[in-house]
């Protein structure tokens, strides 16, 4: 079953440059870097995906705040931040003609949005809703002429979506056949066959128009996590959850590039058939960068503290930039680089507190933070800031699109209901919201949160 | 305290499954899940493995480190555990492991998010011990019961070890000085930062 609607305009609401202004916080220089690496944040959660528009005027990035921030590209500056997804958005693409964007997330919903709107900050802009997966999407790729969309999703399916002409985009079918989660989707270049990777180990291709499982193109054991297939180059490129990164002959297999053999998960690939640049991204923040005239290694190093679940380069070529469980996103430059960036930065993220603290304190950072800030000025994120929530109705924090399910809640937060949301649950307390459900069982633990909660959150006046 | 660890010898596994049958059956884990599962690398070609693989239960865990919210533990023998009450269903374990151990539940309970599910080396989870709590949201706990995991137990060339890192250790030691190095451990160094 699927449902095509239109978004509703109290959730599904997008706020341009205005807003992005006062959240942007402007691209900083760490202390001791030169200009070979910089951060830029308008999100307020990690980063899940990121991708160019074909006509490179556009970054999208996608994150666990539940927005998408459209970038524009020349100089690496927020437009536009999108509301609409209900959960953690972890990819974003364009179509080829670069006038439609697509998100997906954990939601299991697809957006997609009009860029003209977008370019022209239209306050009634609202995205069409593809529904129909029953899990997470992590995938989504156009085909060539634009006239398809295809979703990847752990619910083991492939959804195939029909964008053509004037008529609203419908699901044509959802494609099964993988064993778990499918991570990665494409079309081949003639549109006739779609390509899929996932966890259970294989790319497969399939016929777009029976959905029809044609045959393997990969059986790796392990997962696969990304792919890419240039026909024209005769060239497949993936790499797997066990550390593999190949480069191979897409017609006969023959090996190509081999690289990575210390296990840890390979979770990103930038493939450019202009720039001449293959990377992949791991878990534990490396990156390789490979010259794909000659399959020669020219760039390794490391370039996250943690996983890099994204990657591109730049328009201009000379730089890559990637997300992961920062905030911000960051680029690196690509050729000019001392050598004492073999090691990242080591920052604590707010919910890897480093710290000795409370109790309360630590309850809240390591399992509150990554979704909720305590200041006054409620910096993005997931959830709205708790500074003064208690005495606060739910769902009256002007700026915070909430669930209707809270907008319609006639809860007052205090001790009481703080700690009974935690104790049975926000699908208990407040069905229907957005909040992920999460239970603290430990009565110390919840007495200790909302103690802190309370000294933490108070006003100064 | 003993440092619990499993051990897969890619020399004797083959393939029969029985390991991932006896998890699914001891846990009644739902449709969709394997905690356990047989994975072939280089399969039909020279070289061809076969591999039972679970949670390793690693000594620095990649999961924990990329957990938002903290909902990971590690026991006093070393199992790596997580609460689902905690749990947010985010993925991002899924990604960090190298063993492709943590499991999502398809269209569960818990909406399109899910909670993780995984390998407790049959240790259960964070509520009572043996309570029937515990056994619904992590099946069962046969350490509480003195006793290892059915997985190991059950496999028939046993391939698969389970129990006291150090004697697994000692018995893959003695199958290697009798046979000579193989294929080996697969796995073990990468879990416990110790060449295989």
């Amino acid at each position: 079953m699927f449902v095509l609607t239109r978004g509703n305009s109290k959730l599904f609401r997008w706020v341009g440059c205005v807003y992005l202004s006062a959240c942007f916080v402007a691209a900083c220089l760490l202390p001791f870097s030169t200009r070979a690496m910089q951060t830029y944040t308008a999100h307020g959660g990690p980063v899940k995906g990121l991708a160019i528009s074909p006509d490179n005027s556009a970054m999208v990035s996608a994150s666990f705040d539940y927005t998408v921030v459209v970038w524009s590209t020349d100089q690496i500056a927020p437009r536009a931040t999108l509301f609409g997804h209900e959960a953690a958005v972890n990819v974003g693409t364009f179509s080829p003609d670069s006038a439609i964007l697509a998100t997906a997330g954990d939601d299991g919903l697809i957006l997609l949005w009009d860029m003209d709107d977008i370019a022209a900050n239209k306050d009634d802009a609202e995205p069409v809703i593809l529904s129909g997966h029953k899990g997470k999407v992590v995938g989504l790729s156009f085909s060539p002429d634009g006239s398809q969309l295809a979703s990847a999703s752990w619910d083991g399916s492939i959804g195939l979506w029909q964008m053509r002409g004037d008529a609203a985009p419908r699901l044509d079918r959802f494609i099964t056949g993988h064993q778990g989660p499918v991570n990665m989707v494409q079309f081949s270049r003639d549109m006739e066959h779609l390509y899929s990777a996932g966890y259970d180990g294989s790319i497969r291709r399939w016929l777009v128009a029976t959905g029809e499982y044609q045959r393997s193109l990969v059986r790796n054991g392990w997962g696969v996590s990304v792919f890419e297939i240039d026909e024209e180059r005769d060239m497949l490129a993936y790499g797997t959850a066990d550390g593999g990164m190949y480069v191979v002959s897409f017609s006969d297999q023959t090996e190509l590039l081999r690289f990575g053999d210390d296990r840890v998960p390979v979770l990103s690939l930038h493939y450019n058939a202009a720039d001449n640049m293959i990377g992949f991204g791991t878990a534990k923040g490396r990156i390789m960068l490979a010259d794909t005239r000659d399959w020669s290694i020219f760039r390794e190093f490391r370039a996250a503290n943690g996983p890099v679940w994204s990657m591109l380069v730049m328009p201009k070529g000379d730089t890559l930039v990637i997300g992961g469980l920062d905030d911000h996103i960051t680029e690196w430059s690509i050729f000019e680089f001392p050598p004492e960036f073999l090691e990242s930065p080591g920052k604590p993220r707010r919910f890897h507190p480093s710290v000795a603290m409370t109790n309360g304190e630590k309850q809240f950072a390591r399992k509150c933070s990554v979704c909720h800030t305590l200041e006054k000025d409620g910096k993005r994120r997931a959830g709205p800031t708790l500074f003064g929530v208690f005495g606060r109705e739910a769902g009256t924090l002007d700026g915070y699109p909430y669930s209707e399910a809270l907008l319609a809640s006639r809860i007052i937060w205090d001790e009481t209901t703080i700690s009974r949301l935690f104790d049975e649950g926000p699908d208990i307390v407040t069905p229907g919201t957005k909040m992920p459900i999460q239970r603290m069982k430990n009565p110390q633990d919840r007495r200790d949160l909302v103690t802190f909660l309370k000294s933490a959150t108070m006003p100064d006046d | 305290m003993a440092r619990m660890k499993f051990l897969c010898d890619a020399e004797r596994c083959i393939e029969c499954n029985a390991c991932v049958t006896a998890c699914k059956n001891e846990h009644e884990v739902p449709w969709g899940v394997n905690r356990r599962r047989v994975v072939t690398i280089q399969d039909g070609k020279p070289g061809e493995r076969s591999i039972s693989v679970a949670c390793m239960h690693c000594s620095d865990a990649p999961c924990m480190a990329v957990c938002p919210v903290d909902c990971f533990y590690q026991t006093d023998q070393g199992v790596v555990l997580h609460s689902k009450d905690l749990c947010i269903g985010c993925g991002y374990c899924f990604y960090a492991c190298p063993f492709g151990a943590p499991q999502f539940p398809q269209a569960g309970n818990y909406g399109s998010r899910g909670k993780m599910d995984k390998c407790t080396f049959c240790a259960g989870g964070p509520e009572e011990d043996l309570s029937s709590a515990e056994y619904q949201k992590y099946g069962g706990n046969r350490l509480a019961e003195g006793k290892l995991p059915i997985c190991a137990e059950m496999c028939a060339t046993k391939a698969l070890l389970a129990g006291d890192g150090d004697q697994v250790a000692n018995i893959f030691r003695e199958r290697i000085v009798a046979r000579g190095f193989g294929s080996g451990a697969w796995g073990w160094g990468t879990a416990y930062s110790i060449k295989s």
